[in-house]
């Protein structure tokens, strides 16, 4: 195992029934870094955290997290992890303070601090009951239980999830405040690519189960391109183009967008003497779309689309 | 775990302080049951005094209310202590922590216990201590009588775990999570009904650790079968082993009942012999419930003289001789306790009069003890003379069935094993009717006279069986018959004496008939035979005969035998000694199909040989109960064809069990995106 690495899993893999739902997932995560899991729903996210969290036994495959064997996580090692689940569930017969007394009895490494500030951040009462708590709220309270212990490695499944875009804010700059320290880990699963734009370091997509990229956030990016060809006359049948995304056409115009854009992907595209040819910058969350969306070939001209059934 | 506790105690307090309020009511409702007995007592309407609610403790009612409460409360207890945090995400929150599962599992555990013994133990504590205070209760009171409540408490503590597993197994079939109630229910049905109090604290006590070791399991494993220790895994099998068996045998049982009704067919036939007043000696066959046939012992249909026809059983029954029987079971209470329940009142004390206002207890020491119905305290006890019970005085012994003695509620006859007494409960004095002189000893005692009518007054007897002799007494104890007691008083523990008329040329007064015992009997092959003497006058033994036992005749009904088939081979072999007869093979051959099922399950998903022949022999044992113990409990792996071998293969192994190839990497698409992090 890489002493660096704070995760790794080797063919990770997780049936429910007979569908996988994490297939042969080889993973690392380096320490001190901000980790985004992304994929779309159904794509295996919850349920890697839930084993990288010793919560779900894998069918097969190993992991390790802070070097301990995912499958018997000691107490030790659980006190350095913060796992925050994505539905925010809470004892709902507790107060917001009950529930950090509840907690604080279990961490030596408990910071009332933390979990004060968190708390009045999202405005939560002391006295309130956490089942009168709107879902905001409730995630913003299971955040404050989850950073106050100061955990070493932050396991957090969509935390933005139920939030307004101010809460979600805090909780960017939580993170932010977390990693001051270079050996504080943040592995999280989003579907607000602005966050992830915004604070992670890398990236790791699932698609249908299997990982599809792992990669630095730049690298992502780099990699998936968005070219504009245009022609003096109806665009010519496009030849077969590795790592080809998308493809739309329109009368006169080709958008052609690509994973692992390189020179010859360049070349394959000159080859075909358009008029113009122009990369198209792509943000992560529309490099992310055009990623995991629906893949070839889409014409945009109208007798074709009226001709289409 | 301190948090833990108070936080479960604290979620679940609700349901604590109900089933305390639905508890106290019952013991309440029991408690006014016991003041309106002896104000029925005060008011003199002695009809209405229910003698089950004297002692509360020991009311059958209250005990069969107590184990459904126990039973049905613990069961909810533990499983909303399981219910409260199913969703994933709550129980994600519970078990993230730094803290080992056990310790979690110990201080739900703890809170759980505590919250059943507020609903359930402290109610019964308040009983015990109002029954105890004396002036609350007219009965009498010992802490052997706490047995049965305890008992029923201790049986809730198994529901209480039984629940806890229902609401935490993540089972593949629904139905199959309720299975380790069965195991869980068997405890309370047991208290009320097994004999002696270690043998329901035995299975309690069995059945509480397989039950808490699976819910131990279940933690570990977050309610799956795998990933459970062995520990876990071993007490789940037994726990869904207890299940699957009642489920089978419900599902036969209802089977039969609900749609086949075999027992429409089913019949009964039995002979018996009879005496007539003039000492001759019938053979009488009753089948369902209907006379067949009365024949003399040559087997020739007796006639009626009147009409020449086969007499029919009215006119029979006119001509049968009037007897007496005792049997020689007349001991010390403690003696006549074999096979009762130990929750059984008549154990402890019988309810013998309600005369004066008082109750009068004849209890297990022979100590006839009463207690003022008004003040509820001891008002004193009525023994002869004597040093052999707890009292110093002489105990009296008693008849495995109470309502053998007879006598008013003011009079009763009772028996030492020296003498015969009148109890006098108004005059609060009792009356020598006849004593023993020599080394003898009661052993059998009848005071139902049933004898005949002379001078228009029915006689009145006292049938008396020592170790030695047999006694016919008169009411004032004057020995009107008396022969030895041969055969001997264990072979032949029961005795009839049958008053005869002299008549076509007998002289006999009276016939002695000694009955065999059953279970002597059974051991000698039914090889004891009936033994009648005819005693003429002068107590001469006009003659005597020995008569061959008559068995019951059932047809055969193949329903009972069908049900013993789907025993386990081990228990069938124990209720059906034939091993040759059809019912055992097709015993056997459901084992063996089982078991055969059971090894190509556990092969066909990937078991190792150790583990396939472990769940072979153990479906083997159990039969079909076993392989749906098995079909419950595991938690099969999907299989898919393998890409080298196209076998299916296992998907929780790393290696194809056909061909050992490792599963292939995830197929590319040319979209991947890797760089070093």
């Amino acid at each position: 195992m890489n002493e660096q690495s704070v995760i790794e899993t080797r063919g990770l893999t997780k049936y429910f029934g007979g569908k996988p739902a994490v297939y042969e997932l080889d993973l690392e995560v380096p320490r001190g870094c901000v980790f985004a899991f992304l994929g779309r729903n159904g794509s295996g996210k919850t349920t890697t955290i839930r084993m990288l969290a010793g919560l779900e036994q894998p069918t097969r495959g190993a992991g390790s997290i802070l070097g301990c064997d995912i499958r018997a996580l000691s107490p030790e090692i659980r006190a350095r992890i913060g796992y925050l689940a994505e539905e925010h569930q809470l004892y709902g017969w507790m107060s917001v303070a009950e529930c950090g007394e509840f907690q604080a009895k279990f961490f030596a490494k408990w910071n009332g601090r933390i979990f004060r500030g968190i708390a009045g951040h999202f405005g939560l009462k002391p006295a309130a009951r956490v089942k009168d708590l709107s879902r905001g709220e409730r995630a913003g309270l299971c955040l404050a239980l989850t950073l106050a212990p100061e955990p070493e490695l932050l396991l957090l499944d969509d935390p933005g999830l139920g939030l307004d875009p101010v809460a979600r804010r805090a909780l960017v700059e939580s993170m932010i405040y977390l990693t001051r320290k270079s050996d504080r880990t943040i592995f999280f699963s989003s579907h607000q690519l602005s966050d992830v734009e915004r604070v992670a370091d890398y990236m790791a997509v699932l698609d249908q189960s299997v990982l599809r990229a792992c990669c630095p956030l730049e690298k992502f990016q780099e990699s998936v391109r968005q070219v504009r060809l245009r022609f003096s006359g109806a665009p010519p049948a496009l030849p077969e183009i590795p790592g080809l995304l998308q493809a739309a056409r329109t009368e006169n115009e080709l958008r052609v967008t690509c994973a692992r854009y390189d020179g010859e992907t360049e070349r394959i595209l000159r080859a075909l003497s358009p008029v113009e040819m122009e990369t198209v910058p792509l943000g992560l969350e529309d490099a992310f779309i055009s990623y995991l969306g629906e893949r070839g070939e889409k014409s945009f001209i109208l007798p074709d689309l009226e001709a289409q059934p | 775990m301190k948090a833990l506790i108070q936080k479960d105690l604290r979620e679940n307090l609700k349901a604590g302080l109900l089933g305390l309020l639905i508890y106290s009511l019952l013991a309440l409702a029991v408690c006014l049951s016991t003041i309106a007995s002896l104000t029925h007592l005060i008011d003199g309407n002695n009809g209405a005094v229910y003698s089950d609610v004297l002692q509360p403790l020991l009311s059958n009612d209250f005990l069969t209310e107590s184990a459904f409460f126990c039973a049905i409360f613990g069961a909810v207890l533990g499983w909303m202590q399981s219910r409260n945090e199913a969703h994933r995400d709550l129980w994600a929150f519970l078990i993230h922590r730094p803290v080992t599962r056990t310790e979690i599992f110990r201080g739900k555990m703890t809170a759980g216990l505590c919250l059943y013994a507020m609903g359930a133990g402290l109610p019964m504590a308040v009983l015990l201590a109002v029954v105890r205070w004396p002036g609350h209760v007219a009965a009498p009171f010992e802490w052997a009588m706490v047995l049965p409540l305890a008992a029923v408490f201790l049986s809730g503590v198994a529901c209480y775990f039984g629940g806890w597993l229902t609401g935490l197994r993540q089972a593949r079939w629904y139905a199959s999570r309720g299975f380790g109630l069965v195991l869980a229910v068997l405890c309370p049905v047991c208290v009320l009904n097994v004999a002696e109090f270690w043998q329901t604290l035995a299975l309690t006590a069995v059945a509480v650790v397989i039950l808490a070791t699976a819910v131990w399991g279940a933690y570990q494993s977050g309610g799956y079968y795998r990933g459970q220790p062995a520990g876990g895994r071993l007490a789940l099998i037994v726990a869904m082993a207890a299940g699957s068996g009642g489920v089978v045998f419900a599902g036969a049982g209802l089977l039969f009942a609900a749609v086949l009704n075999p027992w429409s067919s089913f019949s009964y036939s039995s002979s018996n012999y009879r005496m007539t007043q003039d000492g001759s000696l019938y053979k009488t066959t009753i089948t369902n419930g209907v006379v067949k046939e009365i024949v003399d012992l040559d087997g020739h249909p007796l006639l009626d003289p009147k009409t020449g026809q086969k007499m029919e059983w009215q006119e029979f029954q006119k001509h049968v001789a009037a007897g007496a029987a005792a049997s020689t079971e007349l001991r010390y209470r403690e003696y006549q306790n074999n096979g009762n329940s130990f929750c059984n009142q008549g154990r402890f004390f019988e309810l013998w009069s309600t005369a004066e206002k008082a109750l009068w207890y004849l209890d297990r020491h022979g100590d006839l003890r009463g207690y003022n119905a008004q003040t509820r305290k001891y008002a004193g006890s009525l023994n002869p003379p004597g040093s052999r019970g707890a009292l110093g005085r002489e105990p009296f012994l008693q008849l495995s069935d109470p309502g053998n003695y007879y006598g008013s509620d003011d009079l009763k006859l009772m028996a030492t094993a020296k003498g015969v007494y009148q109890a006098d409960f108004k005059a609060r004095a009792l009356k020598p009717v006849f004593s023993l002189t020599n080394d003898d000893e009661i052993c059998g005692f009848c005071g139902d006279p049933g004898g005949p009518i002379l001078n228009g007054n029915q006689m009145k007897f006292i049938l008396l069986t020592t170790k030695s002799a047999v006694r016919l007494l008169d009411s004032e104890g004057g020995t009107i018959l008396g022969v030895p007691y041969q055969p001997g008083y264990v072979e032949y523990p029961q005795v009839g004496v049958f008053f005869l008329q002299a008549t076509n040329g007998s002289t006999a007064n009276f016939a002695v008939w000694f009955y065999p015992d059953a279970q002597m009997n059974l051991k000698s092959g039914w090889k004891m035979p009936h033994h009648v003497l005819w005693l003429g006058p002068g107590q001469t033994v006009a003659r005597s005969a020995d008569l061959p036992y008559l068995h019951p005749q059932t047809s055969i009904s193949w329903p009972t035998p069908l049900l013993q088939a789907l025993l386990p081979p081990p228990a069938h072999l124990a209720s059906d000694h034939n091993i040759y007869s059809p019912w055992s093979a097709l015993c056997f051959a459901l084992a063996i199909i089982s078991a055969g099922v059971a090894w190509v399950l556990a092969r066909r998903h990937n078991a190792s040989i150790m583990a396939g022949i472990g769940w072979t022999l153990f479906v083997f044992l159990l039969g079909v109960a076993g392989l749906l113990t098995l079909l419950c409990a595991q938690e099969w792996a999907a299989r898919e064809p393998c890409p080298n071998c196209k076998k299916l293969r296992a998907v929780d192994r790393e290696l194809c069990e056909h061909c050992q190839a490792p599963f292939p990497p995830p197929e590319k698409n040319g979209t991947e995106i890797f760089a070093p992090l």
